[in-house]
């Protein structure tokens, strides 16, 4: 973990116990951080500290969450990481709607915590131009694990193999690896994909996310590329070499 | 009375008002006065009261009184060149006063008004919870009309039904001695003093007003003595008398419908007025009369009467029979009632007369008296339905008489060239005209049918021929014997034939109620009630029908009109549900009375409005289109109300299934609240008792334990915690089933994904067991909420997991169930090789209540999550040993168009 710890978080948490968990977990593993109580503290802290992940929870006393995240997306694409209490999927998929990155339940592990935080890290560095990208072109080349998507040539390669995709499940591969480390909510990927977000079109992605995977990933029971986030939508893992 | 009566009405709005009448014998007698002065008294004790109509010519110090109390400013109606001032009830509705004066009681209400009298406007604004004060004079009382008209010589025309009076709350009876009422109206008090003169001398004499005292006195100790008995004029009411009248449309009948209400309520008897119907096919002339009958009847069930229609022809049989079948003690007919026209007793004997109805009616009862009441003085009216279209001649009447003898003379002319006897050809005759007579009208028919028979047989059969001529005693025995059989076998083939008719029509409205009730019973729903309302009216009446359907708090909604089937729309339907209909329906609904066409209540509708209600609830409204020609009898009437309560009671049916099953689902709710409490308590006090309890020892740790106990307090306190994550989790989701079904979103979901899912959440324990998953199709989606689902799924398991020995096996499955009466469904299932259920719990879903089984509230939550999805949870032994816990969810098949997309997709990709 020593080569993450370069960035620098921002811990946006009104409860206090909360707050002293995950600032202590964040400094048994020597990352750097800050912390606002509330939400205009922490668009104040977003713009003078230009931190590299933002945790924020979403029951803030002063505003909505989903607010400061508009209010952030509108400037900034520092991932944000939502930490909520709700259960109601409906939240999740308003704050990725809205910009954010990722999402945490309370309660939550440490562990799981700092795993998150990881990733949106490299996510952060990668974007920064420092990325751990073993291909030399970023732009024509994507690489992740035993996965690799040559843009210009429009293939993609498991562990050396070529396989085949229909056009659909390239355009869902490509978006997914686009956003690696990014929860992306079903509705956006209709949009994205399917140009339109209807919800009779939910069975098609489903039925397109389990080809997919049965190609690329090595057991389709446990996929390792894309992660399901029931009743939210996939992301792209990024999984090391 | 006492004088806090009123007051009792005082503060509830909703129950009905009390009506108070100030009752007298004569105009000038005090009754305005005396009601006024109740006002005043009722206003000091702080009563709210308003005037709501006072006679304008009331006198000087009549009015005085009446100032200072609000006055409710009259409606003023135009009618022709008048300008005539009405009571106006939606100003008194609108004010909601306690207590509302209206004057004069029997009045005619303007043309165009809501109601036509306006007692019926008292009525409503009884219903409405507001207390009436008014007057009536007893000239005004129906019931007492021909003995008032017989003292007097005056007919009084504005008058109320007998009812009103008799169910009024409080009567007080205002008296005078006639002499100070003489003296009064020579002092001008009364009339202006030029008006006094004639009403002196023909009026207001000493003796007129001395027996009209005494007749309202009278009708007021008759009045108490009802009410101390308690006794009411329902029909069914009284077990010992019952007065049976026979109703007619001759004029006079009036008269005998209202000595026998007299006399029904004299003996406190039940009171059945009886009439005979018109058949259908009668009309031209006959609706006038149609009509009176109709409104004799209107007038004998205003009097208290229950009407029973009759249809036959042998008038007096029927009355016998009758009698007997209601038991009735007196029968009350008029004089002028019978067939005295008709020509000779033999055709009245045939017909089944009515002519000597009287004598045949005393003949034939045992144990009821029959009172006859004279109509002399009423012009004399030839009423008997068989009258009219029976005795009419027609053109087709005659023209198949003579088609029949001209038949029967070819007939015989032929027979006779043949050379068969001539004795046959009477025969001939009767045969041919009985046939004819199948098809005939009328009498008029056999008439002409039997003449010509005869002297067609005279002329061309009878020696000599081709004369009238004939000798001989046998010929003379032979024309009259074949006269009187043809006559008699043709009036009776014509008489079965109208009896046929009636019989189908009687038969066929039965059917339709039967139908009714059978169809209502089967009506699934609201809207299905109200269809089959609809048809049933429409084949009753075959007018349109306009239904409005009432919601719950009862007020009538958008109207659907049904048109008659196989009618183009005559009626505008833009008319029929006019804001002006809309409004009399609404009238309906709120008054819970029929209104519209035909009735006194706004009759300048399109439509005859009836309410649909059961005991408690109210469905709607049901208009009947009528044209200004409808008419539309008192049994037609009963009819159709009675579908309307059969219809109302089948809406209160189905609203009680819905209220029993709203019940039962919060019967279920609450079972599993009441559950959850119970294990709840426990299971979250354990856990919370071990965190607690290892945080205080390692708090107050000072060095005695070691690194390994440490560690395992750490342990199990995390263990605990994440143990009461996961019972928060599920406390959640129950909360989220008792809010309600709408908080469960379904949506199409993979099977694999949401089992893979669950398999990520459950219990650390399950590392010693071996779990697998068998799923038969990757693409296998089903619907539901991801959440909850999965939450059911990692009880299942965590359940199995704890119930089962470690390195048992545990299967996860999801298959699809192939049946193909059904819709295609997932059946998701958990099953373990455990020691099962065992025998102690039986292996029926009833087990998975049994919460010391289940992990908490486990269980219990995961049958309630699939029943929210509309499915069941069940449990079972299965062989060798263990246990299996499935439900199935409809299942969402890969739908045609993402297959077709996929393979396109894949061409696409060929082509690359």
């Amino acid at each position: 973990m020593t080569n993450a710890s370069t960035g620098y978080v921002l811990v946006v948490e009104d409860d206090a116990a909360i707050r002293n968990l995950v600032t202590t977990a964040l400094k048994l593993h020597d990352l750097a951080f800050d912390v606002a109580e509330n939400g205009s503290q922490a668009l104040l802290k977003v713009v003078s500290r230009t931190p590299d992940v933002i945790v924020l929870d979403l029951g803030l006393p002063d505003m909505d969450g989903i607010e400061i995240i508009k209010n952030v997306r509108s400037w900034s694409q520092v991932p944000i990481i939502v930490v909520s209490a709700r259960q109601e999927d409906t939240d999740k998929v308003g704050a990725l709607d809205a910009g954010a990155d990722d999402y945490l339940t309370k309660p939550f592990s440490v562990d799981e915590f700092l795993a998150r935080i990881r990733v949106a890290l490299r996510r952060s560095t990668a974007s920064k131009g420092t990325g751990l990208s073993a291909c030399s072109d970023e732009a024509s080349c994507y690489c992740n694990g035993g996965l690799t998507i040559d843009y210009a040539a429009g293939c993609v390669c498991v562990d050396g193999q070529e396989i085949h995709l229909t056009p659909i499940e390239y355009k869902l591969l490509c978006l997914l690896a686009h956003n690696t480390g990014k929860v992306l909510t079903h509705t956006y990927i209709l949009k994205e994909v399917w140009g339109q977000a209807l919800a009779s079109d939910l069975p098609s992605l489903r039925v397109f996310m389990t080809t997919l995977r049965k190609k690329i990933e090595p057991d389709p029971a446990h996929p390792i590329y894309i992660q399901t986030h029931v009743g939210v939508g996939y992301r792209m893992l990024r999984v090391e070499a | 009375m006492s004088p806090g009566t009123e007051g009792s009405g005082e503060n509830g709005a909703p129950r009905r008002g009390i009506l108070r009448v100030f009752f007298g014998y004569a105009a000038g007698v005090g009754k305005t006065y005396g009601m006024l002065e109740a006002a005043r008294a009722a206003r000091e004790r702080g009563v709210d009261v308003v005037v709501g109509y006072l006679e304008p010519h009331t006198r000087a110090d009549t009015m005085a009184l009446a100032t200072g109390l609000e006055q409710i400013p009259t409606k003023l109606v135009r009618h022709r060149s008048l300008e005539l001032h009405e009571l106006d009830v939606d100003a008194i509705l609108k004010r909601r006063p306690q207590v509302v004066l209206v004057d004069e009681l029997a009045h005619t209400n303007a043309p165009g008004s809501r109601h036509k009298k306006r007692y019926q406007d008292v009525e409503e604004l009884l219903r409405a919870g507001i207390n009436v004060y008014t007057t009536v004079n007893v000239q005004h009382l129906e019931g007492l009309n021909d003995k008032v008209a017989a003292i007097t010589h005056v007919r009084v025309h504005e008058r109320i039904p007998d009812f009103v009076f008799d169910q009024a709350d409080e009567v007080e009876l205002v008296d005078i001695e006639p002499d100070d009422l003489i003296d009064r109206l020579r002092a001008g008090k009364i009339y202006a003093p030029e008006r006094a003169g004639t009403a002196l001398d023909h009026f207001f004499t000493k003796q007129n007003l001395s027996a009209l005292r005494e007749i309202s006195i009278r009708r007021m100790a008759d009045r108490m003595a009802h009410q101390s008995q308690d006794h009411t004029l329902s029909p069914t009411a009284s077990a010992g008398e019952c007065v049976l009248v026979y109703v007619t449309a001759d004029e006079g009948s009036f008269k005998v419908v209202r000595a026998a209400a007299n006399l029904a309520q004299s003996l406190y008897a039940s009171f059945i007025a009886v009439a005979f119907e018109y058949a259908d096919d009668e009309d031209g002339p006959d609706a006038k009369e149609r009509h009176r009958l109709t409104e004799h009847l209107n007038m004998a069930e205003e009097l208290g009467a229950q009407v029973v229609m009759l249809q036959g022809d042998d008038i007096a049989q029927q009355l016998i029979q009758y009698a007997q079948i209601c038991g009735a003690t007196q029968l009350v007919v008029g004089s002028a009632v019978g067939l005295r026209r008709l020509p000779g007793a033999f055709l009245q004997r045939v017909f089944g007369d009515a002519g000597n109805l009287s004598e045949r009616l005393i003949s034939g009862v045992s144990n009821t008296v029959v009172t006859v009441v004279p109509m002399r003085d009423f012009p004399a009216q030839f009423s008997t339905r068989l009258a009219s279209s029976l005795f009419k001649p027609t053109m087709a009447d005659f023209g198949r008489a003579l088609a029949a003898v001209a038949l029967s003379t070819l007939g015989g002319l032929f027979v006779s060239e043949v050379g068969v006897s001539g004795y046959i050809m009477p025969m001939l005759y009767t045969l041919v005209a009985l046939l004819f007579a199948t098809r005939a009208q009328g009498v008029f028919y056999t008439i002409v049918v039997s003449l010509g028979s005869l002297l067609a047989y005279n002329f061309f059969f009878i020696q000599p021929r081709l004369s009238f001529a004939a000798y001989g005693l046998s010929n003379s025995f032979i024309f009259a014997m074949m006269f009187a059989s043809i006559l008699v076998a043709s009036l009776l083939t014509l008489r079965m034939k109208r009896q046929n008719a009636q019989i189908a029509r009687r038969v066929y409205r039965t059917e339709v109620l039967l139908g009714s009730n059978r169809e209502l019973t089967n009506a699934a729903n609201v809207a299905d009630c109200f269809r089959v309302m609809a048809s049933q009216v429409i084949k009753l009446t075959n007018c349109p029908v306009v239904v409005y359907e009432a919601d719950d708090t009862g007020r009538v909604g958008d109207p659907q009109v049904y048109d008659v089937a196989g009618t183009a729309s005559d009626v505008g339907s833009s008319v029929l549900v006019s804001p002006d209909e809309r409004a009399v329906a609404a009238w309906v609904a709120t008054n819970n009375e029929p209104a519209g066409r035909t009735t006194d209540t706004l009759p300048h509708a399109r439509c005859w409005y009836i309410p649909v209600r059961g005991k408690e609830r109210f469905g709607g409204v049901i208009g009947v289109v009528m044209d200004a020609d409808t008419e539309m009898g008192s049994f037609e009437r009963n009819l159709l109300l009675m579908l309307a309560d059969e219809c109302g009671q089948a809406l209160e049916r189905l609203s009680f299934v819905r209220e029993r099953r709203e019940m039962a689902v919060r019967v279920e709710k609450e079972s599993l609240r009441s559950t959850l409490l119970r294990t709840i308590s426990h299971d979250l006090r354990t856990p919370l008792t071990s965190i607690s309890g290892d945080a205080d020892m390692l708090l107050h740790d000072d060095g005695a334990l070691s690194e390994e106990q440490k560690r395992q307090l750490l342990s199990d306190m995390h263990e605990d915690a994440t143990w009461l994550v996961t019972m928060v989790e599920n406390l959640l989701s129950v909360t989220r089933i008792d809010e309600g079904s709408v908080r469960i979103e379904q949506q199409p979901e993979l099977a694999s994904e949401i089992i893979a899912e669950a398999l990520s959440h459950v219990s650390r324990h399950a590392s010693k067991h071996t779990i697998r998953v068998d799923i038969s199709d990757d693409l296998l989606m089903a619907m539901m909420d991801a959440r909850l689902m999965m939450q059911v799924l990692i009880n299942l398991v965590n359940n199995a997991v704890a119930y089962t020995p470690e390195g048992s096996t545990i299967v996860i499955s999801a298959n699809l169930v192939d049946d193909p009466t059904r819709a295609p469904r997932v059946r998701f299932s958990v099953t373990d090789d455990g020691p099962g259920l065992g025998a102690t719990s039986p292996a029926t879903s009833h087990a998975i209540g049994d919460v010391k089984r289940g992990m908490g509230l486990g269980l219990p939550l995961c049958q309630s999550i699939v029943r929210a999805h509309g499915s069941q949870l069940v449990s079972q032994d299965v062989k060798p040993h263990g246990c299996t816990f499935w439900f199935d969810l409809p299942a969402v098949m890969v739908d045609q168009v993402v297959m077709q997309d996929a393979l396109n997709d894949a061409e696409e990709q060929i082509d690359d």
